[in-house]
């Protein structure tokens, strides 16, 4: 049985949740996707609006990049960017209790969702934390309910380099606010870039894959197996540290507030809005100076680390 | 590769992978696991930028020679100016997904110095390049203090003018940020704006590996044209600058970022140029970046960081009337006033100034040329709540100036107004007493003129709310005065001097012994009541003190009678005993029953219930022992007053006592002896 976090001792953060992950891992793609994602996800019930004019402005400046242009957000440059978002759920109808008398009253769920995007560099432990971006970013984690890791599994073949984007900004947030504990964030560790051939194929070969029943079929990872594949991924790392990312994870945080991940921010691609998944022509992403997305976005896993953060990051500001 | 450092199999002109695995979800199927992974992952020749000729170390950097400027256009353009810039590239490699800076001069900034620069005035993520950002760097380690612009761009897609950088790499666009720094005292000496220094070093490509400070030939630009609304835009963003809050631009998402430049060279134009010694702004910066350095910048969206928000195209007239706003509202006046003369004013005020409240304060303050004297007025009295001399001194210097013009009668109460409203006659302690001098000397002069009549004194008493303090008497005895009273009322209020000083004083002004009691008596009904009594007694005492037939001149003036009824309308008292006074002066202690009935007779004397009480008193007096004094002399210290005066003992009074001390005696013994007799 995993301690469970001291509520009474435990630093409360205050609200938001910070994006971690080194440069180029897809930090700001996921942003972009999470309106697409939620609109496809309409079964859910769940959109998200701008808490600011803006945090709009962005929202629709990512939807015109990815969906019009078919392109990549431009990236995250030496400053961190501050999202408000809204999480808006279903409007129910529920009865309520009004002067000894029951009546019904519609009521709408709404998550605040403040989200920091930062340039991956910030997070890089050889620029140090005590000042400039560094020291925001971790300030900014510090204050934080919720934090979103992210492990490109192609970066790290390329250069494992993730620990290294982690250890240093953990390190630092955990010594400030409780140096003998664990961080008390939610934390959902999320394996990018999923719809990339080399993922894909690695998932595949792991028999880690499922499928969507309904839509458009698209594969996926299930949860339940999202650590596993981190783990079976990290062994390809270039680097020699990363078998300590998990590690790490765990001396950190509280694991029932660890959940994995494995994410595509663009999906994959089908032909026509009402096609379906084509294992023989899947490949989303269009190599170009710059890349490109070559048809529809189709997130996947990209609502649901967010939902789930939304959530406790919710309750966690409220108590 | 693409842009995520990903490698996959070439994807044809209808975008089907060449070789894609079939999808086979069951997990029993009998494959090898760790196998796959591998051939999934290992690097595979795809990996490095399959025909991608901008991909690598080695070609990206050193495969072009940097670009100079184009020559012949330079000689159209060239000023003949020169400036030393240091300079920087801000990039990232081909092969490294993190920016850093590729390139740099060897001067006094080292290559993290640099990187601070350009991370610190980091405008967030931009939606289109080139975008322009003006900054400055403090001077320290050894250094002076420099002024900076940034050009954030891609590389030219043409290799010749690319200076040797790739344009995109790993699947993504570089942006570049080329950094030019100039010493402040050279872009000052210079007079060089952001908008010449941009289109100076546009075309300057910065050279491979180490290199030092690049002379920049300065070219002429073309002033920029805006419509009138852009123009008063960029007055109303340079006022709200004056607050020390971020100001942001929105709705110009059209203008180009050269236009934006232009603009915010415009407004730096409508500011002393000191202060573009810490002045840091923009063409684009993200509306959700959260820390922003930069005091200017466009954007697309409202903030929450405090700052005030303009709308392009969309001045506004707006009410600084709030006493907040006083220094923006100066500031304001000062540049209306000015029109076209106040360019070349700004741009010669080349001292550095910081965007601190304290000094901009005192940078509107010390602004050249004359300003209304109203707000010159609050500049002083902010200065002098505040004890900031150089403010005190340039606002005093404004206010001699326009003493120097003729003023109208109008003016001068408004003057006064604004004195009583801002309390510039209070004592400010701070102030030396050279200051204080110039202080009150400029005010006395503007709102009174040359000399001071009795109505000024009053005005005086109105405006400081009670007798002059020591030091505003002190500037105002310095100034000419119309009559003897006002001069005297003034003395009085200086507390460390006797009556004695002031009619030395007056008298060695050689004035007459009789000139103060004539002009009193002439304007006994227009001095206020309560100077009335100071104001005889004064020239009473004159008179009798320097007068060489006081009896005569007292005959004369018919024992003015009349004169007291006024002075003391509600106080016969007052008038009987001054009457006695001057009659025991002329007639000795006690009058003859003759000398009473021709002084009740005579038409000249104005015959006051008072006159008649005191010719009866001095006429009934038997044996009165009392002496004469000089009604009028008023000596400050009391002993000293009851040293001057004889008190006559009744003989009655010394029975009474003797008895007292008689009756304490016995009662003291019989007591004494009732003790023994218990003892």
């Amino acid at each position: 049985m995993p301690p469970r976090p001291p509520d009474s001792q435990a630093p409360r953060p205050q609200e938001g949740i910070t994006l971690l992950g080194g440069p180029q891992t897809g930090k700001t793609t996921f942003l972009a996707a999470l309106q697409i994602a939620l609109l496809h996800a309409e079964h859910l019930g769940w959109s998200v609006g701008g808490n600011d004019p803006a945090s709009t402005q962005a929202m629709i400046g990512f939807m015109d990049t990815m969906t019009r242009l078919h392109a990549f957000p431009r990236p995250t440059r030496e400053q961190l960017e501050k999202y408000k978002w809204v999480l808006t759920g279903d409007t129910r109808r529920v009865w309520v209790w009004d002067r000894w008398l029951p009546r019904r009253e519609d009521r709408t769920t709404r998550i605040p969702l403040d989200v920091v995007d930062g340039p991956g560099g910030a997070a890089d432990n050889s620029k140090g934390f005590t000042a400039g971006l560094g020291q925001d970013l971790v300030q900014s984690m510090a204050s934080s309910a919720g934090l979103i890791i992210f492990f490109d599994p192609l970066m790290e073949v390329e250069r494992g380099e993730t620990f290294q984007h982690l250890y240093g900004a953990l390190r630092t947030v955990r010594d400030q606010l409780t140096p003998r504990g664990k961080l008390p964030h939610y934390v959902a560790v999320c394996i990018t870039k999923y719809d990339a051939v080399p993922v894909y194929r690695s998932a595949v070969a792991m028999r880690v894959v499922e499928q969507s029943p309904d839509g458009q079929r698209f594969p996926y990872v299930p949860e339940s197996d999202a650590e596993d594949f981190l783990r079976a991924l990290i062994k390809k790392s270039s680097g020699d540290d990363a078998s300590l990312i998990p590690k790490m994870i765990k001396q950190t945080f509280y694991k029932d507030r660890v959940r994995f991940f494995v994410t595509s921010a663009i999906g994959f691609y089908v032909a026509t809005p009402d096609g379906v998944f084509d294992g023989n022509d899947y490949q989303n992403h269009v190599r170009g100076k710059p890349d490109r997305i070559r048809g529809g976005v189709y997130p996947i896993n990209v609502v649901e680390p967010v939902l789930w953060l939304g959530n406790h990051v919710a309750k966690a500001t409220r108590q | 590769m693409n842009e995520r450092g990903e490698s996959y199999p070439a994807i044809p002109p209808n975008g089907k992978p060449n070789e894609g695995p079939t999808f086979t979800p069951a997990k029993n199927d009998p494959v090898d696991t760790e196998r796959q992974i591998d051939v999934a992952l290992v690097p595979n020749g795809h990996e490095h930028a399959v025909g991608d000729s901008h991909s690598g170390r080695a070609s990206a950097l050193t495969g072009s020679l940097p670009l100079g400027p184009d020559e012949s256009e330079r000689e159209d353009r060239g000023t003949g100016r020169t400036v030393l810039a240091e300079w920087a590239l801000w990039g990232k490699q081909p092969s490294d997904p993190e920016y850093s800076v590729l390139r740099c001069s060897t001067g006094p900034f080292r290559r993290g110095d640099f990187h601070d620069i350009i991370t610190r005035y980091a405008s967030g993520r931009q939606e289109s390049l080139p975008q322009y950002t003006v900054c400055w760097i403090p001077g320290e380690n050894g250094h002076e203090g420099y002024l900076a612009v940034a050009i954030h761009e891609l590389a030219d897609p043409d290799p010749r003018r690319s200076g040797g950088r790739v344009r995109a790499a790993r699947g993504r666009e570089i942006e570049y940020t080329r950094l030019f720094c100039v010493s402040y005292s050279e872009m000052a000496q210079n007079q060089v704006s952001c908008t010449e220094l941009v289109e100076s070093v546009r075309e300057y490509q910065l050279p491979v590996g180490p290199a030092s400070a690049l002379p920049i030939e300065l070219l002429d630009t073309e002033p920029p044209s805006f419509s009138n609304s852009v123009n008063s835009l960029a007055q109303n963003v340079a006022t709200f600058l004056l607050t020390t809050r971020p100001v942001r631009v929105l709705g110009a998402v059209e203008v180009s970022a050269e236009d934006r430049l232009r603009f915010i060279e415009q407004v730096m134009s409508l500011l002393p140029y000191g202060l573009r010694a810490s002045m840091s702004a923009s063409t684009w910066a993200s509306a959700t970046a959260m820390n922003l350095k930069l005091r200017l910048f466009f954007t697309s969206a409202e903030r929450d960081d405090g700052g005030i928000t303009v709308t392009w195209g969309q001045p506004k007239r707006y009410n600084l009337s709030a006493p907040e706003h006083t220094t923006l509202r100066h500031y304001v006046n000062w540049l209306e006033r000015g029109g076209a003369v106040a360019g070349p004013e700004l741009a010669s005020m080349t001292d550095p100034v910081r965007f601190d409240p304290d000094e901009i304060r005192q940078m509107v303050a010390t602004l050249p040329r004359d300003q209304p004297v109203k707000d010159t007025f609050e500049q002083l009295s902010d200065g002098l709540r505040r004890g900031e001399l150089p403010v005190v001194r340039a606002a005093v210097k404004r206010l001699r100036l326009r003493g120097n013009r003729p003023i109208s009668l109008e003016e001068q109460n408004q003057y006064r107004r604004e004195i009583k409203r801002l309390g510039l006659f209070n004592d400010y302690p701070w102030m030396a007493q050279r200051i204080a001098q110039d202080v009150y000397q400029a005010l006395l002069r503007l709102a009174f003129g040359p000399t001071l009549s009795y109505a000024d004194f009053r005005e005086i008493v109105a405006l400081v709310g009670g007798p002059p303090h020591r030091r505003l008497a002190a500037e105002m005895l310095r100034i000419k005065f119309k009559s003897y009273l006002p001069w005297l009322l003034t003395y009085k209020s200086v507390p460390d001097l006797t009556d004695q000083e002031v009619l030395e004083s007056l008298h060695n002004q050689n004035v007459s012994a009789d000139e103060p009691i004539t002009e009193f008596c002439r304007l006994t009904r227009s001095v206020h009541l309560e100077d009335r009594p100071d104001g005889y007694d004064f020239a009473f005492l004159y008179l009798s003190t320097y007068s060489p037939d006081l009896g005569a001149e007292l005959v004369a003036r018919g024992y003015l009678t009349q004169t007291l009824e006024q002075v003391f309308p509600r106080d016969r008292k007052a008038q009987r005993e001054r009457i006695k006074d001057m009659l025991m002066v002329v007639y000795g202690r006690q009058l003859t029953k003759e000398q009473s009935a021709d002084l009740l007779n005579q038409p000249e004397i104005e015959r006051t219930a008072a006159f008649e009480e005191a010719v009866r008193e001095l006429a009934a007096r038997r044996g009165h022992r009392k002496q004469l004094l000089a009604p009028g002399l008023r000596v400050r210290e009391p002993f000293e007053r009851a040293a001057r005066k004889q008190v006559t003992l009744h003989a009655g009074t010394v029975v009474i006592g003797i008895a007292i001390i008689v009756g304490l005696t016995a009662f003291i013994l019989l007591i004494q002896l009732i003790q023994n007799l218990h003892g």
